[in-house]
């Protein structure tokens, strides 16, 4: 596409590489690997409003749950196919954020925090107690999940795994773009300063609102994957350790960047299995590790990562893209505007951002 | 008519707990805008320590004066190391830090204790029940309405008439205007943090022979107390005491007459307050 | 006709009047400088011309409209641009993309989700020529939070003016400035269109009459005086609470 998309290639071909090759390590890898996404994309959903738009949800479980129940329950309930259901799964997330949304807006900071809570316990206390819908805590048993080209993923974990890759690979590319594009730039620059944005002459609530919709329904394609994998839903989905959860993998990922919470997702799943099968304070230490990111690591891990290697991936990085562009930008000064070159503005633009990947 | 006379004990006995909870984050909240989502932790640590001290010196009541000194004193350090080096961040920053300290607590409290159910015994002075209308009431559920009502006075004369309390007001109204006039605001919040965390674990000590003492306690009051919080009005203890007694009666009787939609009427007072009221029945309107 | 118009505008917080019975109005073209001390409520104006603040009573009148209520993003989409007393930047950004946010506001382009910002060529334009004006250019890639105070007074300016404003609201633009920044700011203001109007909080005299046509003195929020320089030189009253004393 342009220069600076070029440097990201080889990171994606890394990541492709290493998803092709998960299979290779027998079905119960595959089962990890497959959670691992699907949390990945709940985190990057979350991350959307939290990192670059600056609004801390705790409900955002709502939404994964939400798309989760409609799938499973559609399937047990009225033998609806697991592919109609997962579209109806997503757009029930999504119409839930928009309507959700509207009222949580309208507040802000602490307020918001506590009110996207409140909804999201809403949705939990609807789900514990209307068990003839949704089973309570014993959940609905009994879903058939689809085939996908002949396979079926009921018994295959292969195609699941291909399923919620793509699922996964759509997510990222797609917030991939959407960050650096001018709605991506919309909503960080209501991160950044919102007084600023409205006195610029930007419609903030209307923004706020998209942002919410669209994480809401990203988290909604994680949830109906889940449903596809799982198999089985209960009103646990929907409790607040959900939404915890994601925005611990979003800390321990870091926030700045749109990979970061997927790795964050990775990170916690696997920390948890890894110290789980020596002891059972798998909880410690995660929070540990999470205390020590918010106040030392605030990029979070990723991040880090990304500090030091990621020049590395990139023949022209975004921290090395100040040093060179002010020597153009000097040239540049004495000559007319219209003789900027596209690599100069598209320089001046990662800059901006700050984004990395 | 018994059934209603018990119900009512029960709802207070449930509006003081949420009280106790609630007037303690009330507190930090409004001095320090810090939302300490660990505070059901601080709950749970006065739980389990004072079971502990009770197994030791038999004496509900040593357990009852000492035990709340561990919780006091996590939160002491707490907010010293950690949360202290924070001011300068943002205040969502805060919250995520307190809230890394939930499953830090949690699972200090699952190594030292264990993950078994435990049970603080009541003293022996309040086993038993008196007949009042028919109802049987515990006494140890009425020592717990009298103790509630004894730590809200309590607390009023601490904040009304004491020289700490009326620091703690100039600083709920206007932290950096405190600091001008010299009051030491870093050490103010510590002792406030550390009050808050010691109501939390008092709370938790005088519910053990109510509810239990075990993991997951933390989170189970959480929420109720937020949502107690959030209605009563951030910074007021007199909206802890009111939206308190508020909740504890509707989730009371709502479990009682409305099983399915307790639990649902409740977060929705909290969402309907937080749109209507943001700053609750009795809060203040901070800048 | 005037561009904007204020009518007994009242503003009050609680016992405290911040406003009392403004009406002043600016013509399109116009420079005119609000002085007044500290407390006399200038700010708490310009922030009630720009929606930030809700008036007590009375009317702000906008071409003719009255915009009183309206939000400050429709303020601004009106044709109106500000800066702020404080520094209110995009301070993780780089400086060409904070101008760059205020272009695409004006330019739109808004809900374009998957194009990158790189490619939005005119936005980029018009974001350089900004910056060109303001002499920002040097900079464009640094970010925010790397400049000094004066540039950023600067990049306030140029974030203002992107909004291709009719009216400029300019709060203490070289506020906590050198003489030589301060220089710099008002040569930049001298160079802005002669159709753009200008409103201007200011304490610093010689910036003010080297820029006013029209001065407007704010006392304890209720005009004092308003009129051209001279008469406001002349004026004793103004002399009396504001010009004799130091400042």
């Amino acid at each position: 596409m342009n220069m600076k998309t070029s440097g990201r290639i080889p990171g994606f071909l890394a990541l492709c590489v290493l998803l092709v090759l998960a299979p290779l390590g027998g079905d119960y890898l595959l089962g990890i690997v497959s959670e691992i996404l699907i949390f990945a994309i709940f985190a990057m959903s979350l991350n959307l409003i939290v990192g670059y738009t600056g609004l801390l949800s705790f409900g955002h479980a709502a939404f994964f749950g939400v798309a989760t129940y409609v799938v499973i329950g559609l399937g047990v309930h009225l033998g609806i196919s697991g592919w109609l259901g997962a579209i109806a799964g997503v757009l029930a997330s999504t119409a839930l954020a928009a309507f959700i949304g509207m009222f949580c807006i309208r507040v802000k900071g602490i307020p918001f925090l506590m009110l996207t809570m409140a909804f999201s316990q809403l949705l939990f206390a609807t789900a514990l107690k209307w068990r003839s819908v949704t089973g309570g805590t014993d959940g609905l048993i009994g879903f058939m999940p689809p085939d996908f080209f002949g396979w079926n993923m009921g018994s295959d974990a292969i195609a699941r795994y291909i399923v919620i890759v793509i699922g996964f690979l759509s997510v990222l590319i797609f917030l991939w773009y959407l960050v650096r594009s001018p709605l991506g730039s919309i909503f960080i620059g209501i991160r950044d300063n919102e007084q600023r944005m409205r006195a610029i002459g930007y419609p903030v609530q209307r923004f706020k609102l998209i942002a919410f919709t669209i994480a809401g329904c990203l988290a909604g394609i994680g949830g109906s994957l889940y449903a596809l994998f799982n198999s089985y839903v209960s009103s646990d989905i929907l409790h607040w350790h959900l939404s915890g959860d994601a925005m611990i993998m979003v800390i321990l990922g870091g926030s700045g960047t749109v990979f970061g919470p997927a790795f964050g997702a990775a990170l916690f799943l696997l920390l948890k299995n890894f110290i789980s099968s020596y002891n059972e304070y798998w909880a410690f230490w995660v929070g540990v590790i999470f205390i020590f990111c918010v106040m030392f690591l605030r990029e979070g891990v990723w991040g880090l990562v990304m500090k030091h290697f990621g020049r590395l991936f990139s023949n022209k990085d975004n921290s090395q893209s100040r040093n060179r562009s002010h020597s153009e930008s000097k040239r540049q000064s004495h000559s007319h505007s219209h003789s900027h070159s596209e690599s100069e503005k598209r320089v001046v633009a990662g800059a901006a951002t700050g984004e990395q990947l | 008519m018994d059934f209603l006379v018990s119900q009512l004990l029960n709802s207070l006995v449930f509006g003081m707990l949420l009280f106790m909870m609630s007037a303690g984050l009330s507190l930090i909240f409004g001095l320090m805008n810090v939302v300490n989502l660990a505070h059901g932790s601080f709950f749970m640590i006065g739980s389990f320590t004072a079971f502990t001290l009770a197994q030791w010196s038999g004496n509900f009541w040593i357990a009852l004066a000492a035990g709340w000194v561990p919780a006091a004193a996590a939160a002491v350090l707490m907010e010293r190391i950690f949360i202290r080096p924070l001011y300068s961040r943002s205040h969502l920053d805060q919250v995520l830090l307190t809230f890394g300290f939930i499953f830090v607590f949690g699972d200090i409290c699952k190594y030292l204790w264990g993950p078994d159910i435990r049970n603080i015994p009541p003293p022996e002075a309040l086993e038993g029940a008196i007949i009042v209308a028919g109802a049987v009431l515990p006494k140890y559920r009425l020592f717990l309405v009298a103790f509630g009502v004894a730590v809200a006075v309590l607390l009023w004369l601490f904040l009304e008439r004491s020289r700490i309390g009326a620091m703690v007001r100039a600083g709920v109204d206007d932290a950096a205007t405190a600091a001008g006039i010299g009051i030491n605001v870093p050490f103010l919040f510590g002792c406030i943090f550390a009050l808050g965390a010691a109501l939390a674990a008092v709370g938790g000590i005088v519910a053990g022979p109510v509810l239990g003492t075990y993991l997951g306690m933390d989170i189970e009051i959480l929420i109720p107390a937020f949502i107690v919080t959030v209605v009563g009005g951030m910074g007021s203890l007199k909206g802890a005491l009111v939206a308190g007694l508020l909740v504890g009666a509707i989730d009371t009787f709502g479990k009682a007459y409305f099983p399915d939609y307790a639990l649902f009427l409740i977060y929705l007072l909290m969402v309907v307050v937080l749109l209507k009221r943001p700053q609750g029945l009795f809060g203040v309107v901070k800048g | 006709m005037t561009l904007l118009r204020t009518e007994n505008l009242c503003k009050s917080f609680g016992n405290l009047e911040v406003t009392h019975n403004v009406s002043l109005a600016v013509a399109p073209g116009e420079r005119h400088v609000i002085i007044g001390p500290n407390g006399a409520g200038k700010t708490s104006l310009v922030h009630q011309l720009t929606g930030q603040l809700r008036p007590s009573s009375g009317r702000i009148l906008f071409k003719d409209t009255d915009i009183t209520a309206l939000e400050p993003e429709r303020i601004c989409q009106m044709g109106v641009g500000r800066t702020f007393q404080k520094n209110t930047l995009f301070l993780t950004l780089s400086v060409a993309e904070n101008v760059r946010l205020a272009v695409q506001a004006k330019q739109g382009g808004w809900y374009q989700a998957l194009r990158s910002t790189d490619s939005m060529a005119s936005h980029w334009e018009s974001t350089y020529q900004l910056l060109e004006q303001v002499q920002l250019s040097e900079v464009a890639h640094h970010r925010v939070s790397n400049l000094s105070y004066g540039e950023q007074r600067q990049l306030e300016v140029a974030i203002a003016l992107a909004a291709e404003p009719d009216l400029l609201l300019l709060d203490e633009p070289t506020s906590g400035m050198s003489p030589a920044e301060t220089n710099r700011m008002i040569d930049l203001v001298r160079s802005l269109s002669k159709s753009l109007a200008i409103l201007m909080i200011e304490h610093d005299m010689k910036v003010v009459f080297s820029l006013a046509d029209t001065i407007t003195v704010l006392y304890y929020g209720k005009v004092l005086a308003s009129g051209s320089p001279d008469e406001i030189k002349g004026n004793e009253k103004v002399r009396e609470v504001y010009l004799g004393g130091r400042h």
